[in-house]
């Protein structure tokens, strides 16, 4: 792969995977080391040039191995408070969102990630994941029921306060 | 249970674009709205969470990679001298040993027989316990050239 083609890769790719780790360990200084270790490793495995279509899947299925390792050994149990520099906060939004993410099991957090932040589709999330494409519908349909519930009993919390 | 216009409740939360056919739909089905509903909250929170980054250049991110490439390359060249240097060492160490036990054998017997302080009982240990030594180093190298 030459120099220009990883340039256009890194910018269509490097923030959509630093959030997809950030959100899925809780830990924006784990995100920062991750993402350089996925895009050492994409390097290293001397692909020929690919379209950043193609080299999109392979990057989360690269991040998603690395994330797994880590749950594995029993790192990144605990959530750390990213630090909100130079933006406003929502903060109702901030915590349902993560109240949510650290509810649900890692691997729902990938797929509902993967699906509605991502947008991919269950061939691409297979691909990313490792998981079977016939597996990802019925995975993602019981994460989704799950995350409206969560997101639903906030609500009623709210409403109720 | 799957709704066909899922892919574009989704696609329309990503990129705004909300057709009025699919907000009507979305009233109507209570999957897309759940899907909507969660869809949303993530891609907000996406949104900010990239408002965090501090990444590295991709030029940064592309030397390092081609640093490391190189020198798993020099470790994968590095390999078979030191499996062969290991394997020779451990060739050398036995032919070293056989030779000291049958050159010298009744020296090897008055070792354990005669009382110490003798010069050729000092050399015979100091043969036997380098040929040992030898073997064992041998081995951990081939060991470890081999993990």
């Amino acid at each position: 792969m030459d120099e220009q083609t990883f340039h256009a890769i890194y910018a269509g790719t490097a923030k959509p995977l630093w959030a997809y780790i950030a959100r899925l360990s809780g830990r924006p200084d784990v995100a920062n080391d991750l993402v350089q270790e996925t895009y050492c490793r994409f390097l290293t495995a001397q692909l020929r040039n690919m379209e950043l279509a193609q080299a999109k899947p392979y990057l989360f299925r690269i991040a998603t191995n690395l994330l797994n390792d880590r749950w594995r050994k029993g790192e990144d149990v605990t959530w750390s408070e990213p630090e909100e520099i130079g933006c406003e906060r929502d903060l109702d939004m901030q915590i349902d969102v993560r109240d949510l993410m650290q509810q649900l099991k890692p691997r729902e957090r990938q797929l509902l990630w993967l699906a509605y932040v991502e947008g991919m589709t269950h061939s691409e999330i297979a691909k990313s994941t490792g998981l079977h494409s016939m597996s990802i519908r019925i995975l993602l349909f019981r994460a989704r029921q799950r995350a409206a519930e969560l997101l639903r009993q906030k609500e009623r919390a709210l409403h109720e306060v | 249970m799957k709704c066909d216009r899922e892919q574009q409740v989704i696609e329309a939360t990503r990129n705004g674009l909300w057709t009025s056919s699919l907000r009507d739909h979305l009233r109507h089905c209570a999957l897309c709205t759940q899907t909507e509903l969660i869809a949303a909250s993530l891609r907000g929170d996406a949104v900010k969470a990239e408002r965090l980054l501090d990444l590295p250049p991709a030029g940064m991110v592309w030397r390092r990679a081609q640093a490391t490439r190189r020198e798993r390359a020099v470790q994968r060249a590095a390999r078979r001298p030191f499996l062969i240097v290991g394997a020779l060492g451990i060739v050398y160490s036995v032919v070293f040993l056989l030779w000291g036990i049958f050159q010298i054998p009744q020296s090897v017997y008055r070792v354990f027989i005669a009382p110490p302080g003798l010069t050729e009982h000092v050399a015979i240990t100091g043969v036997v316990l380098s040929a040992i030594l030898a073997i064992a180093g041998s081995c951990v190298l081939v060991l470890e050239t081999k993990r």
